[in-house]
């Protein structure tokens, strides 16, 4: 009887024990995807073209990504942007030589483009091939390695580069790189006819300026996927977008934009939905002064002494400049060179301490005296700064030109011109000083930003030349081992920071808003902010 | 004349513009009330320099976006500049431009319609289709359109505004030369041999010039509205200088949370294009000859 009434304590206390194991392991295991649903997104432009890799840029990228694929991607479930993340897309695997200059894919078999026509090494290569062609693609300078495509048999491609390119894999996984069809290569990717892709959804019909449809497609190559029924993308304005998502029209509020204009929308948004997942990543460019080192055709200037820009740099009050043209510390990051957030690049701390601002003001603006009397303007001088006739570019401008006015009399008039006037003016060199940013990235390395300044790069805007920098340039593509690629981009860092070529002052970021009911959206640090929708789903 | 006599002349002459004000504040109140508008925008525009409580360029991130308070009368905008200042030194930009810009329509509009009325034949024919042709031309519309040819600068918003009215200035001072030239003493003056210039500068021009200054101080009103319309836009005056229209514009985001951003210089607007409207218009009334009570 005791033996009894001990065996059955024991089954009790077993069951009380494991019980709770089991509702916590419930609790915590991710939810079940549910299949269904139409997700309704906002976005608050509609695109100029449909082509990413000719406009590469967050909007473009919106109406474009339920449709296609690359042959590679970053881990659209991680927030992780790495080498390390990048997994299979339309290619299920491949291979780098030991040399690392021959990278071979193979294709998934059995895939169709939404038209019904089969996706083969030929589409591929088509894509491969524009995205490295300077004419047509405004990232071909990204993959300027590449020296060709080849075709081994229909689901197979060889891709031979000039020299090793340790990022080369990440940039075919970023979202700019999709797979185009060949047998499509004549339609205007300003027509809708263009979305034709082999994504987890169809292109299904558009009503200009209101709503853009997808459905699911059927014959998505991801077995089971995509879990979504369809894709409602509302061109509208913010403040229209955030009433809609607050009033629970909407399930996602894409491209919330950063800026000093913009803060109350965020405002709104958290006051009036505030069960939303809003999540805010770095947008992948940098901003701040560029100086024409090379100066002006016949005008030469004071800042193309580096004396002087860096005078300038330490009287500059940058988390005032950031707040000046973001409206808050939480809409961006300072900056240098290589963002914080991307591997190997300095944190704003270790540049406030090359740059010397980690001092009190008062110093740092007599050793900036110091530097200007040096270079021989104890007086200071007048600039002209152009810059795009936009808020987030102006507010930022006025505030560092007023502190350096008052610091160092350097008078700088501003000039705010509206872009058709201001491109040629960038592109051609024809400024003094230009607050502008440089053209989206990733950030996954750091070459993605410290190639822009190399000499000859198109990028390049303020003309700058360093030969020990470009010589450190072109080992890092080539190394493959962390510590001195670390090594090797630090020294680039720095001596980007003693120039000072290009004054930045902020990564800025982007916000998306969601609804808790919606899950397998991971947003990624970078110019797009998600990878791939297929593994979105809705609760019902 | 000595001394004492001509103190006594000036206090006559000071004593019967006042009564000639007096006069005009009881027949044209609203005008009156115009005037003394206008007036105080001319004494704060003058004056900015004194009435300014700080430097309307210095920024502090620390004081954004502060209300009205003992510190900043007006609040601070988004880079902690001080609202009270700009708008005192706004006035005095706006009066710079938009004042010179009329001096510089009236002059150059003036000769033009006076050249085109006076000679006649091919040469008014040609100069008023231009005319036309730019008049057929939204205000606002060929304001953008000029400014973006110059680029942003304090002076070329001077001169776009002096353009936009060259044409309305023309159609007024050429039917003024029309009726002059049909005048005895132009024709005594040809007689005498006088050049056509002569005769231009002599007679035709000084006997227009008080329709003219009329006529001018009448488009004051939209010459402000132009002037801020523009900056509204973001062609007119540049940043970081203070404009009302500029700072109006650049208030909008910040409308729920900072109103007074956009309070202040909307009022101003308002109230100088309303006083120079209303002074305008009591002027061309009390010297129009042809309104004038016999």
């Amino acid at each position: 009887m005791k033996k009894k009434v001990i065996k059955a304590l024991a089954i009790l206390s077993g069951v009380m024990l494991v019980i709770p194991m089991l509702a916590t392991f419930a609790s915590s295991a991710p939810p079940i995807p549910q299949r269904g649903g139409i997700l309704k997104i906002a976005d608050p432009f509609e695109p100029p073209v449909l082509n990413t890799m000719m406009t590469p840029t967050i909007t473009v990228f919106a109406y474009a990504t339920p449709v296609f694929n690359g042959l590679v991607m970053v881990d659209p479930t991680q927030e992780e942007v790495s080498v390390e993340k990048v997994v299979p897309s339309l290619a299920e695997k491949w291979e780098i030589s030991p040399d690392r200059k021959v990278y071979t894919f193979y294709l998934r078999k059995g895939v169709k483009f939404h038209d019904g026509r089969p996706f083969t090494a030929k589409d591929a290569k088509y894509s491969l091939e524009f995205f490295a062609d300077a004419k047509l693609s405004a990232l071909a300078a990204m993959v300027e390695m590449m020296e060709k495509v080849e075709i081994v048999d229909d689901y197979t491609i060889r891709i031979s580069l000039k020299y090793p390119h340790s990022p080369f894999l990440l940039y075919l996984s970023y979202p700019y790189c999709k797979i185009l069809p060949a047998h499509l290569a004549k339609v205007s990717a300003k027509s809708t006819d263009f979305l034709v892709g082999t994504g987890p959804f169809k292109f299904k019909s558009r009503i200009p300026g209101k709503v853009w449809v997808y459905e699911r497609n059927p014959d998505y190559f991801l077995k089971g996927l995509p879990y979504l029924d369809g894709v409602e993308i509302y061109p509208m304005k913010t403040e229209p977008m955030i009433d809609a998502f607050s009033a629970g029209r909407l399930h996602m509020a894409r491209s919330i934009r950063y800026g000093i204009d913009h803060k109350t929308s965020l405002d709104k948004l958290r006051k009036h939905a505030p069960e939303a997942i809003i999540k805010m990543k770095p947008v992948g460019v940098i901003r701040g002064v560029w100086f024409n080192v090379a100066g002006r055709q016949g005008h030469k200037g004071p800042w193309q002494d580096a004396r002087v820009r860096r005078a300038m740099a330490m009287v500059t009050d940058f988390p005032g400049s950031m707040i000046a043209g973001q409206g808050s510390l939480e809409l961006g990051v300072n900056s240098g060179v290589v963002p914080p957030y991307v591997p190997t690049g300095l944190q704003w701390k270790e540049i406030e301490k090359i740059l010397g601002m980690d001092k009190p003001m008062e110093e740092r603006v007599k050793e900036a005296k110091k530097l200007m009397k040096e270079a021989g303007y104890p007086d200071g001088f007048k600039a002209e700064l152009i810059t795009r006739n936009v808020s987030v570019y102006i507010s930022p401008s006025e505030f560092m030109i007023e502190s350096w006015r008052q610091n160092l009399k350097i008078l700088v008039e501003i000039k705010a011109l509206e872009y058709v006037v201001f491109a040629p003016k960038r592109d051609g060199g024809d400024f003094d000083l230009m607050y502008d940013g440089t053209t989206g990235r990733y950030g996954g390395t750091p070459e993605e930003t410290l190639a822009m300044f190399v000499s000859e790069a198109m990028e390049n805007r303020a003309r700058w030349s360093n030969q020990e920098y470009d010589k450190l340039y072109h080992s890092l593509v080539r190394e493959a081992e962390p510590k001195k690629r670390e090594e090797m981009s630090g020294k680039m860092q720095k001596i980007f920071l003693e120039e000072m070529p290009f004054l930045i002052n902020v990564a800025p970021v982007i916000g998306v808003a969601h609804r808790p009911s919606l899950h397998g959206h991971v947003m990624q640090a970078g110019h797009t902010g998600w990878a791939c929708m297929d593994r979105m789903w809705m609760e019902k | 004349m000595n001394m004492r006599g001509k103190n006594n002349s000036m206090g006559i002459k000071a004593r019967i513009y006042a009564r000639q004000y007096w006069q005009f504040c009881k027949e044209k109140p609203l005008g009156a009330f115009g005037a003394v508008v206008f007036f105080i925008m001319i004494v704060l525009a003058i004056g900015a320099h004194v009435w300014a409580t700080a430097d309307p360029l210095s920024t502090n991130i620390r004081y954004a976006l502060n209300p009205p308070s003992e510190k900043f009368w007006l609040g601070t905008d988004y880079l902690g500049r001080d609202v009270w200042s700009r708008f005192v030194y706004g006035a005095r930009s706006s009066v710079w431009v938009v004042v010179a810009g009329v001096i510089l329509s009236t002059i150059s509009g003036g000769l033009l319609g006076i050249i085109s009325g006076y000679k006649g034949g091919k040469i008014d024919h040609f100069l008023q289709r231009v005319m036309d042709f730019l008049m057929s031309i939204p205000i606002l519309l060929m304001g953008i359109i000029v400014m973006v040819m110059l680029g942003p600068a304090l002076i070329n918003v001077a001169i776009t505004i002096g353009i936009i009215y060259i044409p309305r200035i023309n159609r007024l001072s050429r039917s003024s030369a029309i009726a002059i030239k049909a005048m005895p003493y132009i024709e005594a003056s040809k007689t005498m041999g006088h050049s056509h210039l002569f005769i231009i500068f002599k007679h035709v021009f000084p006997n227009s010039l008080a329709i003219l200054l009329v006529y001018g101080t009448a488009l004051l009103g939209g010459g402000f509205l132009v002037e801020s319309g523009l900056s509204f836009l973001g062609v007119g005056v540049p940043p970081p200088y203070p404009s009302w229209g500029r700072d109006l514009s650049t208030s909008m985001p910040h409308f729920e949370t900072a109103s007074w951003l956009a309070i202040f210089p909307g009022l101003g607007i308002s109230l100088v294009v309303f006083g120079a409207n209303l002074l305008g218009d009591a002027l061309r009334d009390v010297l129009d000859p042809r309104l004038k009570r016999v």
